[in-house]
């Protein structure tokens, strides 16, 4: 088998789900120029919270970079955590880059547990990435 | 970076935070305007009463913070409760009374300073304070929550040990305190109750802005509502024993005439060295307050910027920090205006009175949206509900604006000035949410153009 063909035989990450976004949330993120240099210094680890699912996913970001997304509510190391959390379909929509975050928030859909500091990178991040 | 904060860490964080946004320059200014249109008497039963009301005001937010955890309160409840138009009026003026509240602490403050320093001009510490406040939010620092909880609580106790040693040890000026605890030379006498209420409401304000702050979904099912209260009641203990300490051991004339009362009462207890202790205190009180109201009224102004209510420069972020550069710098250049007006014209008692107004109305609108949203909306999740009978509700909701328009009319020197300020502040409002409202629209066409593309 050809490296292509073993490439296509891999299952694809569904389109619309939360795994899909994040990793394009994670490419976005890495190839940005003005992302990193908003993060530099910021190593953080964002807990992904979907409150109906009951699921959580862990974005490590390190050296301005994210480095690792897996699943669970532990992640690596001992970075602060950020908790973003709310329904599986609202993030998806955030990290898809369709719903601004900062109206899911006042919406009332998005919540957001952190430092003051770290939720001012946040919008920014979102402007920055998402252009929102 | 962030630190872990134990159980009890956690607890004292939230206390602080409501309590630290109330120990402000603004409020001491307040307490002076309390002594402008009352005796001692009413002015305490102005303070229990204000307890009283902002209780059952912290009872109901808590219940609204617990539906909608950590949002930026004001909007997200007035928009599920009211629509957003009449989101947009109260949010409007809401800012309005944040850009009130930043003239009279710098104003407060520069006072304070100018007692310690008679050659500084109030102008000139003003502008630097607002200077480095606004500096000091753009380059993004975050007061660490330990040092937060150190300021707010060592405010408090200097408050506390201070008027009780007052109390204590000073005497009072040619009458007892119990004769001065129901007699008043003030000039309305008990008829200045209702502005009493209202400017003591003022006092207690700042409790409401732990809302946003909590560090977990959980904390607001109990921690947070109840740090508000137990924040309101330290509020009470600690400006109850300051008003108590000044009105039975100062002149009447001296208080109602100063908007530092804190400086004479330091002074008459420790002499000079009361100046430092006041300077001291002015720069705690600013630290708590400005910290969390510059950076929480400007995240605000960003939000609204961004989802097209007001102009997008306002949105504008700090490239290395992610600071909000446009809002910091518009409701910084505003809150210094606002400062040098209330410097220029000495108008510190008509901006409280408006002030104290204006936040009678959103009070009393927080209150409403509990009522409505149980009403309309029964199905979302409560974790943490008032358990205060709902009369008290309906009863803060009638007596609030009542307060508010009495309060205008009680001084009659200022009712003039009092009635211009809040003809200013509904004509402000109005532009602003029409403004918004066609902006919104631009807006949505602008994306809808977009997407059609």
């Amino acid at each position: 088998m050809t490296f292509a063909a073993a490439a296509a035989a891999q299952p694809a990450v569904p389109l619309e789900t939360l795994d899909h976004w994040l990793g394009d949330f994670r490419d976005r993120f890495n190839a940005n120029v003005r992302a990193a240099k908003l993060t530099a210094g910021w190593d953080r680890r964002l807990l992904v919270d979907a409150t109906d699912t009951a699921r959580s996913v862990v974005l490590t970001v390190t050296g301005t970079r994210v480095t690792d997304i897996r699943d669970g509510a532990e992640g690596t190391g001992d970075t602060p955590f950020v908790t973003l959390s709310g329904e599986e379909r609202t993030l998806i929509e955030i990290f898809a880059g369709r719903y601004n975050p900062s109206s899911a928030v006042i919406d009332g859909q998005l919540e957001v547990y952190s430092d003051a500091r770290d939720k001012v990178k946040l919008e920014a991040l979102a402007m920055v990435i998402w252009g929102l | 970076m962030a630190t872990r904060l134990s159980f009890r860490g956690e607890w004292l964080f939230y206390v602080a935070v409501g309590a630290g946004m109330a120990l402000s320059n603004s409020a001491f200014a307040m307490v002076s305007g309390l002594f402008a249109v009352a005796g001692t008497g009413p002015a305490l039963v102005a303070l229990l009463v204000a307890g009283v009301i902002c209780t059952v005001i912290g009872a109901a937010i808590g219940e609204l913070a617990s539906m909608w955890p950590s949002s930026p309160a004001v909007i997200t409840y007035f928009r599920a409760a009211f629509g957003p138009v009449a989101a947009l009026v109260l949010v409007h003026a809401y800012l309005l009374f944040v850009v009130m509240i930043a003239g009279v602490e710098s104003y407060g403050f520069a006072m304070v300073v100018q007692a310690a320093l008679p050659a500084v001009p109030p102008t000139v510490s003003i502008v630097v304070l607002m200077s480095v406040v606004v500096l000091t939010n753009l380059r993004g620092l975050d007061l660490p929550r330990r040092l937060q909880i150190l300021t707010a609580f060592g405010t408090m106790a200097v408050l506390l040990v201070t008027a009780t040693a007052a109390l204590w040890l000073l005497p009072a000026p040619g009458i007892t305190p119990m004769r001065d605890l129901t007699t008043t030379a003030a000039p309305a006498g008990w008829a200045g109750l209702p502005a009493a209420i209202a400017l003591a409401i003022f006092i207690y304000t700042g409790f409401e802005w732990v809302t946003p702050v909590g560090l977990s979904r959980q904390a607001y099912a109990r921690r947070v509502p109840i740090a508000m209260l137990v924040a309101i009641g330290t509020l009470l203990v600690t400006y109850g024993l300051f008003v108590a300490a000044l009105g039975t051991r100062l002149p009447h004339g001296l208080i109602a005439t100063s908007a530092t009362p804190q400086v004479p009462l330091f002074t008459a207890l420790l002499g000079s060295p009361g100046i430092a202790l006041a300077v001291l205190v002015g720069l705690g009180a600013i630290v708590s307050t400005f910290n969390a109201g510059i950076m929480g009224g400007a995240q605000l102004l960003q939000a609204l910027a961004r989802e097209g209510s007001l102009p997008r420069f306002v949105a504008r972020v700090q490239v290395d920090t992610g600071a909000p550069v446009g809002a910091v710098l518009v409701l910084g250049s505003l809150g210094l205006l606002a400062a040098l007006l209330i410097a220029a014209f000495d108008l510190y008692l008509v901006v409280g009175l408006v002030g104290s107004a204006i936040i009678c109305l959103i009070y009393a609108a927080y209150v409403g949206a509990v009522e409505r949203l149980r009403r309309c909306r029964p199905e979302l999740a409560r974790p943490f509900r008032s358990r205060l009978p709902g009369a008290s509700h309906w009863a803060v909701i009638v007596l609030m604006p009542l307060i508010a328009v009495a309060s205008l009319f009680t001084v009659p020197a200022i009712v003039p000035q009092a009635i211009a300020g809040v003809a200013v502040a509904i004509l402000l409002v109005t532009v602003l949410t029409l403004y918004s409202r066609w902006s919104q629209e631009l807006a949505a066409v602008r994306a809808h153009v977009g997407a059609a593309r």
